[in-house]
């Protein structure tokens, strides 16, 4: 958190470093929930990438409410909404990302790793987004219900229940993959 | 079938690594967008060390000498209106691990004029002072090797002093702050005064007792590092007051250099000698009617007050001339009793009642080894005395 705070007191005076490690420390974890958002690897990059020039402009406007990570987290998921309000959207697999699992070490467990993720993009892709955003930023964004709520500009309740339900389709969905 | 927390489960394991084609081409970009919002950054961003230094004699001097004061880290500015502030456990974190460092002192005396001077630390052992006048004093207080060298920009004069034997000394004093720590020791709770405003500016104000002062830290409250600090002895009246607080700084280490500058005229200082001592005591005696100060002599700012009230009261109004001449004479028992101090050759001041030419009655001795002390009478004159008679 320190270390977060001092980066931006940094980034806002212009230090070149200060935005690399910015970077290096939150682009696969941003990159992760765009992909994981827009089920699009490239769009996530794109969405990231064009996030982050943006950022680098923003010394004089910045303001941050708290944790940094929550709101970059916040920015890219916006940014990920916008696209897939503007049509942009790309049919293209998060199995085309590569590697998925953190824990993907031996050949037997990266196989079942991705099989399991091509199962959870799909069952993803079915449920309404406003679940979906929910879903992945609390679970894998570690974001609070609050914060999700003022994202989404809704009441910390209706996001608890978007979430629950969200889980309960997943789960749903997930099983009946199975059986097939 | 799976249950909530597999869901859960499974998705805290999506992980996607960028590729370095995009680490490539992102860099670039962002550089580039930064380097166009930089153009644009205002002056007043720039860290305030520069308009102190560039605003006082001391800079034409030291760009003159081709200094070069590179401060790569400032952190008393910053934005966030919301942003959670920094608690004592922050603050002390902050300035744990040691960062050169420079600030601005200024010591109020109770009826005197302010001193001012800029502190730059280099490490534990090296400081540099800068006085407004342009006076400068550069320590090494490194063990055993202790010295230091004042420079008179005005007369161009360099006065070179050393201490050999004198244990050493540290420069750091922030270091006060970082050992406050013990959780057991109610007084080192800092209390938590919450956020208050400082020239316009959002800060965190914390309050502790140290072990001889008490201690009002204000701090920046994303960082945690210190603005400005203020301690004061709870029954004595000086206040220290520090601000213009810069970190990290990349100092350029000629600014710490104890050789002389070039085309100065270079004179030693030596250490006050025995003679010195009794011409010293000789003159506050007279100065004081025949008396002998009643406070320690080793204290300047007790010292101070005592003189300072004998002119006041007599309505004395020495030369300046004149006072020069005491004050060195002053300032040799001082440094005399300071010396022997320092050397742990236990100098004891005991002239409180004594008047000059007392015969027998001590007024001041210190040990020349482990059987002998050398004792200064009220009538100056000074006798080696056995420890065993000393105590009796």
């Amino acid at each position: 958190m320190i270390e977060d705070r001092l980066l931006i007191y940094k980034f806002k005076r212009g230090n070149r470093s200060a935005l690399q490690r910015i970077y290096e420390k939150y682009r696969g974890y941003l990159l992760t929930l765009a992909t994981a958002l827009l089920n699009d690897v490239n769009t996530a990059e794109d969405v990231v990438h064009d996030f982050f020039v943006s950022f680098a402009q923003s010394t004089e406007s910045l303001r941050i409410d708290g944790s940094l990570k929550w709101y970059l987290a916040t920015c890219v998921a916006n940014r990920a909404r916008d696209r897939i309000r503007a049509g942009k959207r790309q049919a293209i697999s998060l199995d085309r990302a590569g590697p998925m699992c953190s824990d993907a070490k031996a050949p037997e467990s990266s196989a079942i790793c991705n099989e399991e993720m091509q199962l959870l993009n799909a069952a993803l892709d079915q449920i309404p987004y406003e679940q979906r955003e929910v879903v992945i930023l609390h679970a894998r964004g570690q974001m609070r219900f609050r914060a999700v709520a003022k994202l989404q500009n809704v009441s910390i309740k209706t996001v608890q229940s978007r979430y629950r339900y969200g889980l309960d389709k997943l789960r749903v969905i997930l099983d009946e993959q199975v059986k097939k | 079938m799976k249950s909530a927390k597999d869901i859960e489960k499974l998705i805290r394991k999506i992980n996607v690594t960028p590729g370095a084609p995009m680490d490539q081409k992102t860099f670039d970009d962002i550089f580039l967008a930064q380097e166009k919002t930089k153009k644009k950054f205002p002056a007043d961003r720039q860290p305030n060390i520069w308009r102190i230094i560039m605003k006082s004699k001391i800079t034409k001097f030291a760009v003159a000498a081709g200094v070069i004061i590179a401060v790569i880290l400032g952190f008393n500015i910053i934005g966030g209106p919301d942003i959670a502030s920094v608690a004592w456990a922050d603050v002390q974190r902050q300035i744990g691990p040691f960062l050169s460092y420079t600030y601005l002192e200024t010591i109020q005396y109770e009826g005197k004029s302010d001193i001012i001077r800029q502190m730059m630390i280099l490490n534990r052992t090296r400081r540099r002072e800068v006085y407004p006048d342009g006076y400068v004093q550069i320590f090494d207080l490194s063990p055993d090797s202790v010295r230091m060298l004042a420079i008179h920009p005005d007369k161009r004069l360099a006065i070179e002093k050393s201490s050999p034997g004198v244990p050493g000394g540290n420069c750091d004093f922030l270091r006060h702050l970082r050992i406050m720590q013990d959780p057991s020791d109610e007084r080192l709770i800092a209390e938590d005064l919450g956020e208050r405003q400082l020239n316009g500016q959002k800060v965190k104000l914390f309050r502790l007792q140290g072990e001889d002062n008490d201690w009002t830290v204000w701090a920046e409250p994303m960082t945690g590092f210190p603005v400005r600090i203020e301690l004061v002895h709870p029954k004595k009246k000086p206040k220290k007051i520090m601000t213009d607080f810069q970190f990290d700084v990349n100092f350029d280490e000629s600014l710490f250099s104890l050789a002389p500058p070039v085309g100065y005229t270079v004179k030693k200082a030596t250490e006050p000698a025995e003679q010195d001592l009794i011409e010293g005591l000789r003159a506050i005696a007279e100065f004081l009617d025949g008396e002998f100060p009643p406070v320690q002599v080793l204290n300047w700012n007790s010292m101070r007050e005592v003189l300072g009230n004998h002119v006041k009261k007599n309505n004395l109004s020495p030369t300046e001339d004149e006072m020069t001449i005491f004050s060195e004479k002053v300032r040799s028992v001082t440094r005399f009793v300071g010396i022997k101090k320092l050397r742990d050759h236990d100098p004891n001041y005991t002239g409180k009642g004594v008047k000059l030419g007392d015969v027998d009655k001590p007024v001041i001795r210190w040990q020349l080894n482990s059987k002998t002390y050398r004792v200064i009478y009220g009538d100056l004159s000074m006798k080696d005395v056995a420890r065993e008679n000393l105590l009796k």
